[in-house]
């Protein structure tokens, strides 16, 4: 006999339907699963006869042969057992009736409980839009597929569960259009150092003094542009970065779930979580490699950058991360995606991160500092500056010193601004931005493309001769110039100002700094 | 004297078949490239039996004997059998049985194992 029943998996973060045929028939018994199986599905036939058996049924001595449709995706993971489980058990009659109509996902263990699978949520997604109803999860997974509008969504943890919801007993609880979701509170995010955990929260008062470095990040928060921070060792630019989290606005429902999808297919997401609300914050180590960076390798997983999507990628110590790793960020760093292609398809990974990247000014970290004497050769400096190549810092918007800080200075200065303050002003801009770009299909001003960036950056004369002015006598790209208009429309927007005036301008200008100009020859 | 105790022990498992309801259609088919045992017909279903006898005592678990060299002549047998029989879509089975004997080598329990193995785990057998 032959049964049907539908399940998904993932390629890239993208899930995709798979159809699980299983015929049951005379001849000497044999399991076999055609269909471009990985190495973890042909396990999964110990698995699903072990399950079986466990669960209380016989397995069937017959000629078993699965197809696994589409077969031309080879099909990786352990989230097929559960369907061809259910559909074993349809082909020699156990169910009666129909099994289609339900999508079904999980791993099944040796003793026919359902373990939880990854990619749920980016199956649930491709499910709707396939025009699923129902979806049988993994009761570990039950939060990722209830975030999924419009899906009935029937939380197992056994074979015998699913096997029941099936056949229409037992339905278990259904949660229908995610009613019963009582948003999970979200912690433990991989990778996050969550302001919210430790126990006297990240603030960016924390860090004295450095006024000029923090306003480029309040600008570097409001509008979404790219942030190096340079300055000698111990003044505070890896404290600075890892505060920009606390500047961010809050991600909306569609960005969450964008992200949860490329955490769910990575695995990263830990069991019984909803959707992630903090955008993500990564700090890759300067030893990455480019697979580790842009993603891929033989399961196409996603790179540092697709985690820090809608969050913040911190490469600290820039100047040491291999120059072909960070030549390989430059294409991603523009479009907002990874587009990598191999045998077995391309996929597209998002990419859309806010970078903040810090560094020493050179390799003893003290040139240009008030107090101490740089001892590098000047060759030495040249050659520390080559390691990142012009194109890479071509594209950073906001390049902010941050100079050693004395005694005097760090407790002169002890009443910094808070977080809370900053991020007031910084949500009033991005309500500026929301409304500018209602229905553009981009929500900040470093995301604009040129023709936007001609449709929404009006200057006054006075700021549009400085511009022109800057260009020429600074030696700027084209591209240059486009991100300081970008910029110095984020700096109007925190001013609460329409028109781009000179002073905003002048202001973006002063974060272009390609020569080392604020240090003293 | 093995090849007594081996019918011995084959004759109490025909015995052991027929009072659960199998049909025992042939035993000891031999071909050029395997043997079975015992064929038997359970309701509508083919059942091949490979015998073990284990000594009172003895060490050797009797399953360890029915090796993948052991299981693949089965297989061999069993295909031939199907062929000659012209029963190659019938529901089939390999199962084994385990004879216990006492000291004197006469047969005190049979076991019956249903469905002992399956093609998908002898890959590269063939």
């Amino acid at each position: 006999m032959l049964s049907k029943v539908y399940s998904g998996s993932v390629l890239g973060i993208q899930g995709y339907i798979v159809e699980v045929e299983v015929d049951v028939s005379g001849g000497l018994p044999d399991f076999t699963i055609v269909g471009l199986p990985d190495a973890a599905i042909r396990e999964s036939r110990e698995r699903v006869r072990a399950a079986i058996r466990n669960a209380g049924w016989g397995f069937p001595a017959r000629r078993i042969t699965v197809n696994l449709a589409p077969a031309i995706i080879r099909k990786a993971g352990t989230g097929f057992d559960l369907a061809l489980a259910i559909g074993i058990l349809g082909a020699t009659g156990l169910i009666s009736g129909p099994v289609a109509g339900f999508l079904v996902v999980g791993e099944l263990a040796l003793d026919g409980t359902v373990k939880p699978a990854t990619g749920v949520l980016c199956i649930a997604l491709a499910a709707r839009e396939a025009g699923w109803k129902k979806i049988i999860v993994p009761r570990a997974n039950w939060q990722e597929a209830a975030a999924v509008d419009g899906l009935d969504v029937y939380p197992v943890k056994s074979l015998r569960e699913a096997f029941d919801v099936i056949r229409g007993g037992r339905a278990g609880h259904i949660i229908r259009d995610g009613m019963s979701c009582k948003a999970p509170s979200c912690g433990g995010f991989p990778g996050l150092e969550s302001p919210d955990t430790g126990e006297t929260p990240a603030d960016i008062s924390d860090v004295k003094g450095q006024v000029h470095a923090k306003r480029a990040l309040e600008i570097a928060a409001a509008g979404w542009h790219s942030v190096l921070l340079s300055g000698p060792p111990g003044s505070g630019k890896t404290m600075l970065a890892n505060r920009l989290a606390t500047l961010l606005p809050p991600m909306t429902k569609e960005e969450s779930i964008e992200v949860t999808a490329i955490y769910s297919a990575a695995g990263l997401l830990a069991d019984g979580h909803g959707l992630v609300e903090h955008r993500p914050f990564r700090s890759p180590h300067h030893t990455s490699s480019i697979q580790g960076m842009v993603g891929g390798g033989r399961l196409l997983r996603p790179g540092e950058i697709t985690l820090a999507h809608r969050g913040v990628l911190f490469l600290d110590e820039l100047p040491e991360f291999r120059r072909d790793v960070l030549e390989a960020l430059r294409q991603p760093l523009e479009s907002g995606r990874v587009i990598l292609s191999r045998a077995i398809g391309a996929v597209v990974f998002p990419a859309r991160v806010l970078l903040i990247c810090a560094r020493n000014p050179c390799p003893c970290g003290f040139l240009g500092d008030a107090r101490r004497e740089c001892r590098c050769s000047p060759r030495a400096i040249a050659a520390y500056d080559g390691r990142v190549s012009g194109p890479f810092l071509d594209r950073i918007d906001l390049h902010a010193e941050v100079p050693g800080q004395y005694n005097g200075e760090m407790t002169q200065d002890m009443a910094s601004e808070t977080s809370g303050k900053v991020f007031k002003r910084i949500m009033v801009a991005r309500a500026v931005q929301a409304e500018r770009f209602c229905g553009e299909g981009i929500s900040f001003n470093g995301e604009m493309s040129p023709s936007q960036v001609k449709k929404y950056c009006h200057m006054t004369d006075g700021a549009k001769s400085l511009i022109t002015r800057a260009l020429n006598s600074l030696g700027l790209s084209a591209r240059a110039g486009a991100r300081i208009l970008k910029v110095s429309r984020t700096i109007a927007d925190l001013a609460g100002r329409d028109v781009i005036a000179e002073e905003h301008v002048a202001e973006a200008i002063s974060y272009r700094n390609p020569q080392r100009q604020i240090y003293p020859p | 004297m093995a090849l007594e105790v081996g019918a011995r022990g084959e004759e109490a498992v025909v015995a052991h078949l027929e009072s659960c309801g199998y049909k025992v259609l042939c035993r000891n088919y031999r071909t050029r490239r395997g043997e079975i045992d015992i064929v038997a017909l359970d309701g509508d279903t083919l059942v091949f039996l490979e015998v073990k006898a284990t000594a009172a005592g003895g060490a050797t678990d009797p399953f360890e004997r029915v090796n993948r060299e052991k299981r693949r002549r089965i297989v061999m047998a069993a295909r031939h059998y199907l062929a000659a029989m012209g029963g190659a879509g019938a529901a089939c089975r390999f199962d084994a049985a385990v004879v216990q004997l006492d000291r004197e080598n006469a047969p005190q329990a049979v076991t019956i194992v249903r469905d002992s193995f399956s093609l998908d785990r002898m890959r590269g057998a063939f």
